[in-house]
């Protein structure tokens, strides 16, 4: 088990570094002349050749890319041009934001959306299992911007039991901090759970048309003993792989949700960032999410290999 | 002893959902296809006058808050937002079946390479690889359908290496080696046919997730710019005025859900249409 | 008394009937043997008496067991199961749970028919041993354990409980030879020592025919006979029986061979080597030596057979003669021209051909059959178009059947249909050496017959030279004229049928002669 998560790790660290090569190089490359992009169109000669001495741009680009890389471990992620701050600890700040509300969100997504897959396949067929996957079906396609929007109409606005926005940091108040945190994890949730319940249901409707299942059946078990037993843990296999994907797309969302709520987290940096053409924030910033994803997809890869033995162990002679 | 499952054509549209799915994501499109020839209103013309009317007889969804016509936005922002989503279907379509097609066929390093490609590629979370390049090249519809276009790309590769991955241990594929086939002329032939199902059905989702993401790239600035408009865009605006007048929120948000269930059911259908049929072939060996 | 009375058992599909008004009876301990065919509902009626019919199947009919008709509640029927009827199924490796070590779901079906006393590893050691497996296997998952290991376990759930009735569906038609004589053998055993009552469901005449007593025959759903063993083998009242007995018990050969002549194709220190996916980065795996430095040479004109169990090289080396696999080391000789395996010479291709062994898997479900079987007319270089389409035709009716046929799609037609097209195929570049993986394995018994018969025939019409690939004893008595014998990569042993049936040199050899079951209708066994 330790040779597959040493095996995994290393691989997952090789995508990283070429996560960073290509951010680096799209960021250096694509925008021109970076020191120019960051000025704008307006920029005299001066100025550029200035900001290109001051960040050190004239240096061989495989160099500075390693100065990056090299920096990131030791904690220096550069400065920011536009906030005049080190990056990191502008990011540092942010987390305390993101890092909670993906949490919960991961949390809520999987604790409402598995049962309700769970409860659907058990009563396949009936008008509960029909109802509930209507409901996935919305919960799919609701955009969670939008969702957040209502959210706050109704919560904050009408019945006023909620704040629309804005954050109160934790060392002031950390009831009220988690309070301006409920409605965006809401909003973050709803279509993650939506998927999770259809992907369960699937799994669970699967599993149950199996050979083993029905072996267990011929042993002395009722069908639902028997998908309890035997089903459900061979049906988190897929789950496992759908809730490791879906990270990626709760992190991309979560650019989308600090926006409705004006919630000071790391996807509000990234977009001021990129509308202030901070280059040097902004991939700093980006690598960090990146690295939230793959680190996700360890774990679930690790996860993966426990639950199913077949990928740890060699097959029969 | 088993017998094949009969290459599904017409029993195709016998399923429920994949009906209503499928007539209903047509009827979005065929009113976003109007819009190209005639919308009762011109959505460029701005009478602040005319705002925030509800609906009537004249403006059948009311106006919005510059009085431009809520169902000739509607209906220009249909096809905005699936010309948008169509394209980088098909970007990631024409580009990630080959690439998938080629990993499955070549295997060894070449495999490997475009798998951790793939892998990077879906690590990336969408929406930032749009961000930046809508940011770096500038915002717009186009560089919103590049951007989505290339999320596509590994989602496509992935269906397309796993479909021809079971083929290729097929005896038929074997036999056209021994024909002499080319990899080209059997992947063409042999290949392509037999996974243009599945690449349909993940075409229908994707096409549902782009829809979605071209709403949250409009909505954040990035995607259609004005006096265009798209479903998203729409919904940018109305932010500011949801209080006001909930409407302005309420119909684009519920017709981007309505076109994207439409997709959603269009694709499940599909997808049950063929992997039931194969799964009760496999319980009718057990009849015998 | 009897155990089990089925009476008038019904079962439907959407109001198509698949198992028809079938009704029999088991004794206490007696041995009730269930011969059918694909689609005969034989499988069907092992799961209408466990309960575990599919959701969308209608039932009626009655089922009696011990004097009490069997409950329809499903918690009622699960208590029954596995303590009085237990079931052992067809594909062993996808009906163990595969993330479950297998002593675990042994001492759980030991713990539901409440057998467990006191330490459940003690018992599951019983089990194990009483089936065959070792104590040490209780700690491995199933796919860490052979097919025949892996069917040892599924018998000791099905023991687990003592049930009074053991139902046995195909048990052995996913292993090997060898294997399926061992199971046989240890279901014989089982039975007589713990005085159980057994249904024994197969396509296999022989195994039935060595296990049971008493024997049903069954078709389309209907009961086409049943009887005493020796009324129903030696005296079939039924066409279908008698087709059935008369397929199993392979005339012998009375064809004229076409004369053998000089060398054809030569194989020289053939060698194959696989690379293994590794563990991990960590713990790299050795080649698998698939060929082992092979010689031998195939001669004109003639029918050379390859038997061996599974895994000892047969299909690697057919694949590299027809040039869809690559030697590692070692070269072979076709006419003069040296290749090694995918370099097969393009002008060479049309003369070496293969049938596949699964007609199910062997063509395009979206082209029609005409133009699968044309295929191979593409290595036909500067061919007019006329020609070619007769070409099509000719070897269509060659093989039996009709060229209007062409024009529809591999679904329309059976098995045995499908593998003559595949046949035909095969023909249409008119080679001279024809490689059959296993050709009539896959098809019904009672289609055997024909299509061996076919390949005799065409073999002499043609003048070609066959290589052909079987684990089936049997089979190769008709159709070669000569036999390899294989093990592990090498080939082991050289003869004729009748000198290797008679007097086998190799251990591996007698083991597989003494694997196959009696012939049936000669002498009985038991």
């Amino acid at each position: 088990m330790i040779r597959f998560a040493l095996t995994k790790f290393l691989g997952l660290a090789a995508t990283l570094l070429v996560a960073a090569a290509i951010t680096f190089a799209a960021l250096d490359i694509l925008p021109g002349d970076p020191a120019r992009f960051i000025l704008g169109i307006n920029a005299t000669p001066d100025a550029v050749a200035a900001l290109r001495e001051q960040l050190g741009l004239d240096a061989p680009a495989l160099q500075r890319f390693f100065s990056w890389i090299g920096g990131m471990f030791v904690g220096d992620f550069g400065l920011s041009y536009t906030q005049g701050q080190p990056v990191g600890q502008l990011i540092a700040g942010r987390l305390g934001v993101t890092i909670p509300l993906t949490v919960i969100a991961m949390i809520l997504s999987a604790g409402i959306g598995l049962p309700i897959g769970i409860l659907a396949a058990r009563r396949r067929g009936s008008f509960a299992d029909t109802g509930l996957m209507v409901l996935a079906q919305l919960g799919v396609a609701i955009p969670n911007f939008w969702f957040g929007m209502l959210l706050v109409l109704l919560f904050s606005v009408t019945l006023r039991w909620l704040p629309p926005g804005g954050f109160v940091p934790w060392g002031e108040n950390p009831f009220a901090a988690f309070a301006s945190l409920i409605l965006p994890s809401i909003a973050l949730a709803l279509p993650q759970a939506a998927i999770l319940a259809r992907v369960m249901r699937t799994a669970l409707v699967d599993v149950q048309g199996s050979d083993y299942i029905r072996t267990a059946r011929a042993k002395g078990l009722t069908l639902s003993e028997a998908v309890w037993k035997h089903g459900v843990r061979n049906a988190m296999l897929p789950v496992l792989t759908i809730l490791g994907l879906q990270f990626a797309y709760l992190v991309a969302g979560t650019v989308i949700v600090e926006n409705v709520f004006y919630l000071p987290g790391l996807g509000r940096l990234i977009f001021d960032a990129i509308s202030a053409r901070d280059l040097i924030l902004v991939r700093s910033s980006v690598i960090i999410l990146v690295l939230a994803v793959i680190g996700t997809m360890f774990l679930t890869d690790l996860a993966y290999a426990w639950v199913d033995p077949r990928l740890r162990s060699r097959k029969a002679e | 002893m088993t017998d094949l499952p009969a290459p599904e054509k017409r029993v195709w549209l016998r399923h429920p959902s994949l009906r209503i799915g499928a007539v209903a994501s047509l009827v979005f499109l065929l009113v976003g296809f109007v819009s190209i020839a005639w919308v009762p209103y011109p959505i460029e013309v701005i009478n602040v006058g005319a705002a925030m009317q509800d609906p009537s007889p004249a403006h059948w969804l009311g106006t919005d808050h510059l009085g431009r016509d809520m169902l000739s936005m509607i209906m220009k922002g249909t096809l905005t937002s699936f010309v948008v989503a169509a394209i980088a279907v098909a970007i990631g379509a024409l580009i990630g079946v080959p690439l998938g097609l080629a990993a499955a066929a070549w295997g060894g390093p070449a495999e490997w390479t475009i798998l951790r490609v793939n892998d990077f590629l879906l690590a990336f979370p969408a929406l930032i690889i749009a961000i930046l390049i809508t940011t770096i090249f500038g915002p717009s519809a186009i560089n919103a359908m590049i951007a989505v276009g290339i999320f596509n790309i590994p989602v496509f590769a992935r269906v397309a290496r796993g479909g021809a991955l079971s083929l290729k241990t097929l005896d038929y594929v074997g036999a056209a080696r021994l024909a002499g086939m080319g990899p080209i002329e059997i992947a063409r032939r042999h290949i392509l046919p037999n996974i243009a199902s599945l690449i349909i059905v993940q075409a229908t989702i994707q096409l549902a997730l782009g829809i979605l993401a071209e709403a949250s790239l409009s909505y954040v600035g990035l995607g259609t710019q004005p006096p265009a408009t798209s479903l998203g865009l729409m919904l940018k605006d109305a932010q500011t005025y949801a209080l006001l007048k909930p409407s302005l929120a309420l119909i684009p948000g519920i017709t981007i859900i309505l076109i994207v269930v439409a997709l959603n059911l269009a694709g499940d259908g599909l997808r049950d249409q063929l992997d039931p049929k194969l799964r009760r072939l496999g319980g009718a060996r057990g009849a015998a | 008394m009897a155990l089990l009375k089925v009476d008038e058992l019904t079962v439907r599909f959407g109001g198509t009937p698949v198992l028809d008004a079938v009704s029999f009876e088991i004794g206490k301990g007696q041995r009730f043997g269930v011969i059918g065919e694909s689609g005969s509902g034989k499988t069907m009626s092992a799961l209408a008496i466990m309960g575990l019919l599919p959701e969308d199947a209608e039932l009626s009919g009655t089922l009696i067991f011990d004097r009490e008709p069997l409950p329809a509640d499903e918690e009622a029927r699960a208590r029954l199961r596995g303590k009085r009827i237990a079931m052992v199924f067809q594909e062993p490796m996808t009906s163990l749970n595969p993330l479950e070590k297998a002593g675990a779901q042994v001492a759980e079906a030991m713990h539901l028919a409440g057998q467990a006393q006191g330490d459940p590893r003690a018992d599951v050691e019983r089990l194990f041993v009483e089936v065959g497996l070792e104590p040490g296997h209780a700690a491995r998952y199933p796919h860490e354990l052979s097919g025949g290991q892996r069917q040892r376990v599924m018998i000791a759930m099905a023991l687990a409980g003592k049930p009074d009735l053991l139902i046995c569906d195909e048990p052995t038609s996913a292993l090997d030879l060898i294997t399926q004589r061992k199971v046989i053998d240890l279901i014989d055993r089982i039975c007589s020592d713990r005085g159980m009552a057994l249904m024994f469901i197969s396509h296999d005449l022989k195994a039935v025919a060595a296990l049971c007593t008493k024997i049903m025959v069954v078709r389309r759903g209907k009961v086409v006979e049943m009887g005493d063993k020796l009324d129903v083998l030696g005296h079939p009242k039924h066409d279908y029986t008698k087709l059935l007995l008369a397929a199993g018990r392979h005339r012998a050969r009375t064809l004229m061979r076409a004369p053998i002549s000089g060398d054809m194709l030569v194989a020289r220190d053939l060698t194959k080597r696989f690379r293994q996916p590794d563990v991990s980065i960590f713990e790299p795996r050795p080649p698998l030596t698939a060929l082992d430095g092979v010689n031998f040479t195939i001669r004109s004109g003639e029918s050379l057979a390859l038997v061996g169990p599974s895994g000892s090289g047969k299909s690697t080396l057919a694949r590299i003669i027809v040039g869809l696999d690559r030697a590692t080391k070692g070269e072979l000789e076709f006419d003069h021209q040296v290749y090694h395996g995918t370099d097969l010479p393009r002008t060479l291709r049309r003369d070496i051909s293969l049938v596949f062994q699964d007609p199910f898997g062997s063509f395009n479900p979206r082209l029609t059959i005409g133009e699968s079987v044309a295929e191979p007319l593409r290595l036909e270089q500067g061919a007019e178009f006329d020609e070619l389409g007769r070409r099509i035709v000719e070897v269509v009716q060659a093989v039996g059947l009709s060229p209007d046929m062409l024009n529809r799609f591999p679904h329309e037609f059976s098995g045995g249909q499908r593998q003559r097209f595949a046949i035909a195929r095969a023909l249409i570049t008119r080679p001279r050496l024809v490689v059959l993986d296993e050709p009539v394995s896959a098809l019904d018994v009672s289609v055997r017959g024909e299509v061996l018969v076919l390949l005799n025939r065409l073999r002499a019409d043609y003048g070609l030279t066959f290589l052909v690939i079987s684990h089936d004893l049997d089979m190769v008595r008709i159709v070669a004229d000569r036999v390899m014998v294989m093990d592990k990569g090498k080939i082991i042993e050289t003869g004729t049928p009748a000198q290797l049936l008679d007097k086998p040199q190799e251990p591996l050899t007698k083991e597989l002669i003494a694997a196959s079951l009696p012939d049936v209708g000669i002498v009985p066994v038991l």
